[in-house]
């Protein structure tokens, strides 16, 4: 099953390469993407078998990254044909710049977003920390052509620095990995394996000096990709420069595969008897990024940059739930699920409003309920949801990283709320502007949108809402082994 | 005639030619000597496994350091040079912190990489210990390229000097068990300079300059 979830979008993605015709080529990836999120669903009933000495193997973790991943890129795919449909091939007028540019080839196009789940999914099915360095590191090569399929100098831009920065990162992780294997050293001759479970096996007797700089330059290899700040800066301007179908899955399943890299270097302090250290470590850059991006949010007047300092926020609470002890691990793991559906969601609602209004100023953007009423009421669902509204699954997962940073002290918890606060007041004043008043001159009243550009968002809203009203007994399992193994 | 070079002299004569051409690349001017530099450092590392190799080595250790040898010293510096050839001459800026200022923080580097390998301690592998100061040394030089220069493909070079420094951090690792990842981590390595080489194509053509001033228009 593993080997089948690895092999099939990597076939396709091969096959879309030589498929001339647009339309079987659009079938094909709709198909691929139904087909992996139903074999995901299928590791949920049948354990898939683990193979190649175990460096292959679906545990908690890795089975809701995988799910999630499927279920985003599913959601895209449907979303990603229609937009496609309307982009013109031919030269077109970039709406910033005013300078005239033409799109990737489509078959590029397809075939990478297949290469992207390709190696999204071989990061979440392995437990061996070398193929998982290999895993994040592709992810970066195959989604730069992604942000650079509109073809002008911003996507430009921002695909060099997402190349730079992310390989800088992720290269430091590397080293991580290589440190991490010196610490584990217990003779010459012989290097530790880099499967997770021996690594596990062997913590006890790790060199601390030697592991302590390897967490160190795994935290800022992966954090860099995982958009942590200070090191998140090539985010926002990919984010805001991919089409709005790459950022959602951006958003929702690259910054998750890095999570995940942070996540087993977690695995493996904690079975070190170094869990002070990294969750220490852990919250300081959580505090920071969420500082961060409350700065970057308030007063931001393009709505895609500010959905991508959302998602630095929400990397920030991530690690900081990750330090901060079990409780609010199992709901920093809950929080990565609920983030990446409505961000997701999010992102491909920008994709509406950018289509419609042909600029991604939240300033020029009014009227949306009138010009656009399925995209307005998503729209301002989704930014209740992500800034942490109740019913939605934020809320209570927010909720329950408020009750594990409690626990180190009441300033953790109001520095925590204070934050949140921000972030809520600084993403509703624009989004409310956006939705409310006339619609300007020059864009058409006509109420009509496409089914399937606003029903893959509202599928993820459903799910994000649904997480928040009941929380099935088996995930609830599944979320509390994921943050056991954390064992802070 | 009996003073034949032991592998461990040979070692450390390749040890201390690769933190000589970290330095000489913090202060190169020109990018044609950097390339040249670039791959010299390649055919260092590809050596170190065979001499980091405590007794003969066997048939499949020289294989390994032959591939790698290959792909650091050769192909990798190919790309590089046809990277460079599409582009216009043109003068290059100078860098933030200039040529000489750069060579100095590169000795500091070496300084630092040196106390933070003495503060580590001895690793089970004494062999980590003796290639970690060079190995971090040349990721510093890597990462002081990448944020002193002020055009694209000199970044480039910095990500190669760095990923040069972790291959020679990685090194005294090379176990037939763990060839084949070590190979694909090399080979995910190749195609990123390859893609970040078809970038560096496409930013000469879309702004006619491969400066990075001339390509920093997405701010807050």
């Amino acid at each position: 099953m593993i080997l089948a979830l690895l092999c099939l979008p990597f076939a396709a993605a091969l096959a879309s390469w030589f498929i001339p015709a647009h339309g079987p080529r659009r079938v094909l990836l709709a198909l691929t993407a139904g087909v992996e999120m139903l074999l995901a669903f299928a590791c949920w009933m049948v354990e898939p078998t683990p193979f190649f000495g175990g460096a292959f193997y679906l545990d908690a973790m890795g089975r809701l990254v995988l799910t999630l991943t499927t279920i985003l890129f599913f959601a895209a795919s449907l979303y990603g044909i229609v937009y496609l449909k309307g982009e013109d091939s031919g030269v077109r007028k970039d709406f910033v710049q005013g300078l005239h540019f033409s799109n990737a080839p489509e078959a590029t196009f397809t075939a990478c977003l297949l290469l992207f789940l390709s190696t999204a999914v071989l990061v979440a099915v392995t437990r061996h920390l070398g193929i998982l360095w290999v895993g994040i590191e592709s992810t970066t090569l195959v989604s730069a052509p992604l942000i650079y399929f509109h073809r002008h100098r911003r996507s430009l831009e921002a695909t060099w620095k997402y190349l730079m920065i992310c390989s800088v990162g992720i290269a430091l992780a590397l080293v991580g990995n290589i440190l991490l294997d010196i610490s584990m050293q217990s003779d010459a001759g012989h290097g530790a394996s880099m499967i997770l479970d021996a690594m596990l096996e062997r913590a006890e007797n790790v060199h601390h000096g030697w592991f302590k700089a390897a967490f160190v330059f795994l935290l800022i290899g992966y954090g860099t990709k995982m958009g942590i700040a200070p090191m998140h800066t090539w985010l926002p301007d990919a984010h805001s420069e991919a089409p709005s179908v790459v950022s959602a899955l951006l958003s929702g399943a690259l910054l998750n595969c890095a999570f995940l890299g942070i996540y087993r270097a977690c695995e493996i302090s904690a079975a070190a008897g170094l869990g002070d250290f990294s969750g220490q470590l852990l919250m300081a850059f959580g505090f920071f990024s969420m500082v961060t991006a409350a700065l970057f949010i308030v007063g931001q007047g393009d709505f895609k940059r500010m959905l991508a300092y959302s998602s630095v926020e929400h990397m920030g609470i991530l690690i900081l739930a990750l330090g901060a002890g079990f409780e609010a691990a199992r709901g920093g793991i809950m929080h990565m699920a609920g983030h990446s559906l409505v961000k997701a969601a999010l992102f491909l609602l920008a994709g509406n409003i950018l289509a419609r209004y042909h600029t991604k100023s939240s300033h020029d953007v009014i009227g949306m309920r009138r010009t656009m009423p399925f995209t307005a009421f998503l729209w301002m669902a989704g930014i209740l949801a992500i800034c942490g509204s109740p019913p939605f699954s934020i809320f209570m997962s927010e909720l329950s990283v408020l009750q594990g940073l409690l626990r180190h002290g009441i300033f953790p918890a109001m520095a925590y709320l204070l934050l949140l606060g921000v972030i809520f007041a600084g993403m509703l004043t624009p989004v409310l502007r956006m939705c409310a008043g006339k619609a300007p001159h020059g864009i058409a009243l006509d109420r009509k949108e496409a089914a399937v550009s606003v029903l893959p968002s509202a599928c993820l809203f459903g799910l994000a809402l649904a997480l928040g009203l009941y929380m099935p007994e088996w995930l609830d399992t599944v979320l509390t082994a994921a943050a056991a193994a954390t064992g802070m | 005639m009996t003073s034949i070079l032991s592998t461990a002299d040979g070692l450390n004569a390749a040890l201390g030619l690769i933190i000589i051409t970290d330095l000489a690349l913090l202060g190169a001017e020109r990018q044609r000597l950097s390339i040249r530099l670039i791959a010299n450092q390649g055919v260092l590392l590809g050596l170190v496994p065979v001499l980091a190799y405590n007794g003969t080595p066997d048939m499949y250790l020289i294989a390994v350091s032959a591939i790698f040898l290959i792909i650091k010293g050769v192909i990798l510096p190919l790309l590089l040079r046809r990277t460079h050839r599409q582009l216009p001459s043109q003068q290059l800026p100078k860098p933030y912190l200039g040529y000489s200022a750069c060579a100095l923080l590169g000795i500091i580097g070496f300084a630092l990489s040196l106390w933070i390998g003495g503060r580590l301690g001895i690793a089970a592998n004494p062999l980590f210990s003796q290639v970690f100061p060079i190995g971090m040394a040349t990721i510093f030089t890597g990462l002081l390229l990448i944020v002193s220069r002020k055009e694209v493909l000199s970044q480039l070079f910095g990500y190669l000097v760095l990923e040069n420094g972790i291959f020679l951090l990685g090194a005294p690792m090379a176990e037939q068990e763990s060839f084949w990842l070590e190979l694909s981590i090399l080979l995910d390595i190749m195609v990123a300079v390859f893609v970040m080489g078809i970038a560096i194509h496409h930013i000469n053509r879309a702004f006619h300059s491969t400066y990075v001033d001339h390509i920093a228009s997405l701010k807050d």
